[in-house]
């Protein structure tokens, strides 16, 4: 066990090196230094002097090489220096963004889930009749409606018209409640088609296994049969897929962070890029892709322990 | 047991002469109540006595799958009777319909199969008009399944012991440690050596014949009065074929289980059957006592399965395959079924489907050349 | 199963959904001879719901065409100002006589737009799929072929992208490089190959085990013939179903991208449409959300239910193939 969890941490690290590697080449090749100089002078200092000035200063006239070892030490070391549009410290700003982003995905996440399973299970004991495919309808149309426009209908008409929430805001501590009701609503909304579905095919293709008729053969009712083995054995997929989109969840919020105004880890995200903030980019990708990492470890943990066919190794 | 006909079946290795063979002939005259089971009887009379009261009794079943493409007749009337003890041979090529008839008895048929017409009376109750849940108190405990693939029919996430332990909680008051040790004795009774180790194992731990066993243990956990076996042996080594086989018969001698043996390996029902029912496209072709049957085929599609067999010191014979496949069960041909497959058919065989009709004996057919011959 | 009982071959009825399926086998034997190709069409011509969605992306894509062309003054419409919506207010709500969905700030005709956004989408949905599919084939097939090194770089190379959050890279290119619809057709390819590649590469790795690619090889066929003839085609699927979702990836994406100010200004896409929609309903004003937001979820509908049919009818199998979540 302990021995695995060395190996995987050690498999990692080329991973970074990958990452790194990609963010080298988007910034320092494709043109992304010389637009992040250009960004970070004001206006009026834009003279080639000054831009060589800078560019020493941020040691984009070093070797290639030394840059990216410089790339890969920062990423290690997760020392970013200062955000260039903040001047605070990149550390800092993450620390900071990281709850909310948190207080929107985990509660939503969890409520998706649990909606889509129950949802699933539903499709799958009324298999080919209407109530599943009642549900499959409402999921393709959830996922082919441009989230964007949900977003802005909920907030017109459910906190605009209905008043039933503020219509943006922010607060820190348990009031953001208020603020996080109406996002997570939408949430919940947008992305249970894409789990339901999969969960249903998941469920689908247990009900078909000769073991659940094997059960029924043994005089099981075919509710228990349904949790004891159908369900049981959709556990493993279904845990691969929640456990795997936990990374995304950050991501996936960007939207609703950016319009709600909730200050998390997406909406700093996105501020970054749009101000060319090199150094808070950097931060929050590695930052996700260690995020990523950590989960599909979890993932093959949580899969040795559901199924005593897999072995760690 | 016998097929669709209320005379006595032979005994096993007897003289197949039903209604005044043997011992147990003027017993067999006795009227059907009077018929009960008794334990210390020669082996013919109780089978004689066991045919008057079948264990199960399957009449004009139909079972089909609605398709997007078709009503596919995969059991298009199938009957037969089971007595106590006694083994059925249900025979046929691939897709004829053994494995649907199995289940659909069971009332474990998948969507889009259903249950058309027909009875299947089992303690005088009809399987098929039960409430689900009474069905379910009947599965496992009155009536079994032996599957086919032992691996799939092994819920992997399960040890070997919790699984056949599932029965018993369905159907007896054991808690759980009771019924853990009545798992390892039943694993012990398959001829699982170190059963308590066995139990804990998980179904990939084990090796193929070990899964069958278990497979096994789980069926006959509750003493069924019948137990469907699926290909019990097809998924199996040879050597282990025949020890699976002596263990449902050991068993069947044991217990008085009645056994419908579903197979396309002659061979098995040589070695395990009293009777045996071919089938074919849905529907059976030939019935009977499988001495008769083997040695004196009436239907050119039994003629040719048998044809079929290699058989060791006849090196020289030359196998006889059969042309064509089974006929698209969803647009079938009208009159006999297997007319585009048989060397022997005339005009007349292509325009009504045949009866299956009483040659005596305890034998049926269903061709016009064969009973005709008969009738001449 | 041509030889009856000698032929030990595995009973097909054992469990029920191979009970069934060697049902539906018997079903199909009048058939024996036609193509397995043909066999899927046939399915898919057969399933009604796919036939449906088919028919409404053929409206679509028709529509598209035709207004491409300036025919019936749609591109104009889309364009251009109506002189009428200038003297008042150049907003006309949805319904106004001439312009059943209204129009929008400039008085440009949403129905217009709304029917050149079909425009833009297939084209950004082509151009990613077309830079997307040359991707994954070679580097799949280069790794499954050759193994070794080869194969641990490429498949390197997928977990380092695959470890990059896709739309972070996607912002990045676009805002770096510029935005042109051709940089975000490269974005969506450059973080979208890796599912498409896994397959490929399985596929490969796979044949080159196989039993038919040695027996091939043993009557002295090329690499190149094995592999135009026997190991492609098995790819198909996966190319055709992943082409459908990525596609409806690239069109909820772009709504996204156009949400942070990443899309095409001035450009009548669906997704700068509905952002503009953001700050014209406060004052009540639908037309452009109501307008692409209808096209997008009938044309992502259709095309989400054509590629499940497409799935399903290019290979049974296929059915738990992992949904690609955008």
């Amino acid at each position: 066990m302990l021995h695995y969890l060395a190996r995987r941490i050690v498999s990692t690290l080329p991973i970074l090196l990958g990452v790194a590697l990609v963010f080298f080449l988007v910034f320092n090749l494709v043109g992304g230094s010389e637009r992040f100089l250009y960004n970070i002078l004001p206006p009026k200092g834009r003279t080639p002097e000054t831009i060589d000035q800078y560019r020493e200063a941020y040691g984009l006239d070093r070797p290639v090489i030394v840059q990216f070892l410089d790339t890969v030490g920062d990423m290690v070391t997760f020392d970013f220096g200062r955000s260039e549009s903040t001047r605070q410290k990149v550390s800092y700003l993450i620390a900071r963004y990281v709850p909310a982003s948190a207080a929107l995905a985990v509660p939503a996440f969890v409520v998706e889930i649990a909606l889509a399973l129950a949802l699933a299970m539903l499709c799958a004991r009324t298999r080919g009749r209407w109530p599943d495919r009642l549900v499959g309808v409402l999921s393709v149309a959830g996922m082919s409606l441009p989230m964007l426009a949900l977003v802005i209908i909920g907030q017109r008409f459910l906190a605009f018209e209905a008043g039933l929430f503020p219509i943006s805001g922010w607060t820190r501590g348990l009031g953001a409640i208020r603020y996080l009701a109406l996002p997570w609503l939408l949430w919940v909304t947008v992305s249970v088609g894409y789990d339901v579905r999969f969960f249903r095919t998941a469920l689908v293709e247990e009900q078909g296994k000769e073991y659940v008729r094997a059960a029924l053969a043994k005089g099981m009712p075919r509710r228990l049969a349904m949790r004891r083995h159908v369900l049981r054995n959709a556990m493993v997929p279904i845990l691969t897929y929640v456990v795997i989109q936990v990374p995304f969840l950050l991501t996936g919020s960007m939207l609703l962070e950016r319009f709600f105004s909730i200050p998390g880890i997406g909406e700093l995200l996105v501020q970054a890029i749009l101000s060319y903030d090199l150094p808070v980019m950097k931060a929050t990708v590695t930052f996700y892709t260690l995020f990523f990492i950590g989960f599909s470890v979890l993932t093959d943990l949580l899969y040795a322990a559901v199924d005593p066919r897999v072995r760690l190794g | 047991m016998s097929v669709e006909r209320d005379t006595a079946s032979a005994p096993r290795g007897g003289v197949p002469k039903p209604g005044n063979a043997g011992p147990g002939a003027p017993r067999s005259a006795a009227p059907a109540g009077a018929a009960r089971p008794l334990p210390a009887r020669p082996a013919g009379l109780a089978a004689a006595l066991a045919a008057e009261a079948p264990v199960l009794d399957v009449r004009n079943l139909a079972a089909w799958y609605f398709t997007d493409e078709g009503t596919v007749k995969a059991v298009d009337g199938v009957g037969f009777k089971l007595g106590k003890g006694k083994t059925l041979g249900l025979v046929g090529e691939s897709g004829c319909g053994k494995t649907a008839t199995g289940l659909a008895v069971l009332g474990l048929l998948p969507p889009p199969g259903r249950v058309v017409r027909g009875e299947a009376v089992l303690g005088r109750r009809d399987l098929l008009r039960m409430p689900e849940a009474d069905l379910a108190a009947m599965r496992g405990r009155d009536i079994a399944m032996i599957f086919q693939e032992p691996m799939s029919a092994l819920d992997p996430l399960m040890t070997a012991g919790e699984q056949i332990a599932e029965c018993l909680e369905m159907h007896t008051a054991l808690d759980r440690r009771e019924r853990a040790e009545k798992a390892v004795e039943l694993l012990a009774s398959v001829g699982v050596p170190e059963p308590a180790l066995r139990a804990k194992a998980w179904p990939h731990e084990l090796s193929g014949g070990m899964r069958q066993r278990v497979v096994i243990a789980m069926a006959l956990a509750c003493d069924p009065k019948v137990v469907i076996a699926d290909e019990p042996t097809t998924a199996l080594d040879v050597t282990v074929q025949a020890q699976i086989l002596d263990l449902i018969e050991d068993t069947q001698e044991r217990t008085g289980m009645g056994v419908i043996l579903v197979t396309h390996d002659l061979a098995a029902v040589a070695q395990a059957a009293d009777e045996v029912a071919v089938m074919y496209a849905g529907v059976l072709v030939e019935t009977g006592p499988v001495k008769d049957v083997y040695a004196h085929p009436a239907h050119p599609y039994t003629k040719a399965l048998l044809g079929s067999i290699p058989v060791v010191g006849q090196a020289a014979r030359q196998l006889v395959t059969i042309p064509g496949r089974v006929p698209n069960l969803a647009r079938l041909p009208s009159g006999c079924r297997f007319a585009d497959r048989c060397p022997l058919a005339e005009s007349a065989c292509r325009a009504v489907e045949p009866d299956l009709v009483d040659l005596g004996a305890g034998r049926r057919v269903r061709c016009i050349l064969a009973t005709g011959r008969a009738a001449r | 199963m041509s030889g009856g009982i000698v032929d030990k071959g595995r009973e097909g009825g054992a469990s029920a959904a191979r009970g069934a399926a060697a049902i539906g086998g018997a079903t199909r034997g009048r058939e024996r001879g036609m193509s397995p190709f043909r066999l899927s069409m046939r399915r898919l011509a057969r399933d009604r719901s796919a036939m449906a969605a088919a028919a409404i992306i053929t409206a679509f894509i028709a529509t598209a065409l035709v207004a491409g062309t300036g025919a019936f003054g749609i591109k104009e419409a889309a364009t251009v100002f109506d002189e009428n919506s200038l003297d008042t207010m150049r907003y006309l709500p949805v319904g106004t006589e001439g312009h059943v969905l209204g129009t929008d700030g400039f008085g440009r005709d949403v129905l217009a737009r709304s029917i050149m956004g079909i425009r833009t989408a297939l084209y950004l949905g082509y151009l990613a799929g077309l830079m997307t599919v040359p991707i994954a084939l070679l580097l799949g097939a280069v790794a499954g072929w050759y193994g070794g090194l080869v194969d641990d770089a490429v498949t390197w190379l997928m977990s380092v992208v695959v470890a990059v959050p896709g739309i972070l890279l996607i912002m990045s290119l676009i805002q770096i490089v510029g935005k042109s619809f051709t940089t975000m057709a490269f974005a969506f390819a450059v973080t979208g190959w890796v599912g498409l590649a896994r397959v490929v590469r399985g596929a490969f790795l796979q044949a080159r085990e196989s039993e038919y690619v040695l027996a091939a090889r043993a009557l002295g066929a090329g690499d190149a013939r094995i592999v135009f003839r026997h190991v492609l085609p098995n790819v198909f699927h996966f190319v055709t179903v992943n082409f459908v979702l990525q596609f409806v990836g690239v069109v909820k994406s772009e709504v996204f991208l156009a949400f942070v100010g990443l899309t095409l200004v001035g450009e009548a896409t669906w997704g700068s449409m509905i952002d503009s929609a953001r700050s014209e309903v406060s004052s009540g004003r639908w037309q452009n959300l109501i307008g692409p937001t209808l096209f997008m979820g009938i044309f992502l509908m259709a095309m989400t239910v054509f590629g499940d049919s497409l799935r399903d009818a290019l290979d049974p199998k296929l059915k738990n193939a992992e949904e690609v979540r955008s």
